[in-house]
């Protein structure tokens, strides 16, 4: 079955006719990059699959359950299932790194302290973090930063993780320890959507690639067939561009 | 012992009397009551209905724009015209209230605004609801933008409510005008009277910093360590 499910999706900023009929399938495993160049709406339908962004028309359901209801319950139910990490890691710099990673099973959950603490330690460990627990965010490079902004949206258990764009804002000598939690969590069968540049990772790790050109997906399907013969000229100008 | 000193002496009981019975209650209270309208009307503002937020703005534009003197005679001499009379305390209370409301509303929304907006939605994407974010993320970090402007205004505060005063309040300034009318050395009673609302404001000045400690602790502690 699959898990996500996105129909005839469209978004408008205003005039702006952002996303314009989007209609993708993810099921549960699936790691699917979404690529394409800047302003084709790859952050918009990230966006909108945990609520982040409304749309106007179409559907997107999730294990079965419709998004797009703009109750606040509803909405806040959803995206418990449905992590999120952002490029600029979005860290509470007024908390340690321990109590970011324990705030959602904290406050939402109600969690006891002694099951948070622990959980909250081993995902630290996942996240080659274990010594930071109780550090403060800005005490940490901007890599270790995004494993711990991993580590928070793991700590609610998604059926999703979405990553938009998550080493971009990074010095490249960053970017492999991030990517490498990130292969890491494919392989153990966390489903992904994920924005990414980084070309040659989303090659290896996604099993289903997305080429978003001005608010629809012009080109997909499996990441060898793709990038190596990609249909559409939009797609080989692309590919040519970033590879 | 000289005349002065024994006249500043005689008639600090007195003043202090005053202060801690009349200007501290007052300053407290009106505070409170200012801060709780200050923060209503900051949300309102930013995240109400807009003829509410319209309604509030107009609130703000009114008592900003007025002295707050002829806001406290308007309030105490001018409304029992309209038959709405007030206790002179009372009076006060309102007064200082809906004019530490309209400058704590422009502080606090200043601050919230100043969280950004990359806070809301990780507090979002982790499950929090409107009301959880704001508690648990935005209100701590907008908060210690707010402390230093907001003790500032709490420091004003402790010195208007000697326009309490002309409302016939018998706080520290009465008081002292009282005394000076019967000794007549008002050099000597308002040099004392000013002495105190020093001291009572250098309290509140090392209370803030302590305040601004707590609410920014995770900076000092990042500075210690880097
Ligand atoms: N909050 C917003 N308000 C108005 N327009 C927006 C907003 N966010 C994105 N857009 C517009 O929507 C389009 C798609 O943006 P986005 O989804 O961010 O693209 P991408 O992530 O592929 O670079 C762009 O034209 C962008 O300018
Ligand atoms: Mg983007």
């Amino acid at each position: 079955m699959s898990l996500v499910n996105i129909t005839g999706l469209h978004k408008h900023y205003g005039p702006n006719h952002v996303l314009k009929g989007v209609d993708l399938t993810v099921k549960q495993g699936d790691v699917v990059t979404l690529i394409g160049r800047s302003g084709s709406g790859k952050s918009t339908l990230l966006r909108t699959i945990n609520g982040l962004e409304s749309f106007d028309e179409g559907s997107i359901t999730l294990a079965g359950q419709t998004i797009g209801s703009r109750d606040a319950k509803t909405l806040q139910q959803l995206r418990l299932q449905v992590g999120m990490v952002f490029q600029q890691f979005n860290l509470f710099p007024h908390l340690t790194v321990g109590e970011n990673i324990m705030m959602s099973p904290r406050v939402v959950k109600g969690e006891s302290p002694h099951v948070l603490r622990e959980e909250a330690h081993a995902l630290l460990a996942k996240v080659g973090l274990a010594d930071k627990f109780d550090a403060w965010p800005d005490q940490l490079s901007g890599g270790q930063q995004q494993r711990v902004a991993i580590a928070r949206a793991l700590a609610m258990k998604p059926q999703v993780l979405l990553c938009d764009e998550i080493t971009s804002a990074l010095d490249p000598e960053l970017v492999n320890e991030v990517l490498a939690v990130v292969r890491q969590l494919a392989q153990e069968g966390m489903t992904l959507i994920m924005v990414t540049h980084e070309m040659r990772f989303a090659r290896d790790v996604s099993n289903h690639v997305v080429f978003m050109h001005q608010g629809k997906i012009h080109e997909a399907g499996h990441p060898s067939d793709l990038f190596s013969r990609p249909q559409t000229p939009e797609l080989q100008n692309f590919v040519s561009a970033v590879m | 012992m000289p005349e002065w000193l024994k006249l500043m002496v005689e008639s600090l009981p007195s003043l202090l009397y005053a202060g801690l019975v009349f200007t501290v209650p007052l300053t407290l209270l009106s505070f409170a009551c200012g801060l709780s309208l200050g923060f209503v009307t900051a949300l309102v503002r930013l995240y109400g209905p807009k003829p509410l937020a319209d309604g509030f703005r107009f609130y703000v534009w009114l008592i900003r724009g007025t002295p707050l003197l002829v806001q406290l005679f308007l309030i105490f001499y001018g409304l029992p015209k309209a038959g709405i009379v007030f206790d002179p305390l009372p009076a006060a209370v309102i007064g200082f209230s809906l004019n530490v409301g309209a400058y704590t509303s422009e502080v606090i929304r200043a601050a919230l605004l100043a969280v950004p907006r990359g806070q809301w939605e990780a507090a979002y994407s982790i499950g929090l609801t409107w009301a959880q974010a704001m508690r648990r993320t935005i209100l701590p970090q907008a908060s210690r933008v707010a402390v230093p402007p907001l003790a500032n205004t709490f420091i004003s505060l402790i010195k208007d409510t000697s326009l309490a005063a002309v409302l016939t309040v018998p706080e520290i300034f009465q008081a002292a005008q009282r005394i000076a009318s019967v000794t007549y050395e008002p050099l000597i009673l308002y040099t004392e009277t000013a002495l105190i609302y020093l001291v009572f404001s250098s309290v509140l000045s090392a209370g803030q910093q302590k305040l601004e400690a707590r609410f920014g602790q995770h900076l000092h502690q990042a500075q210690e360590t880097k």
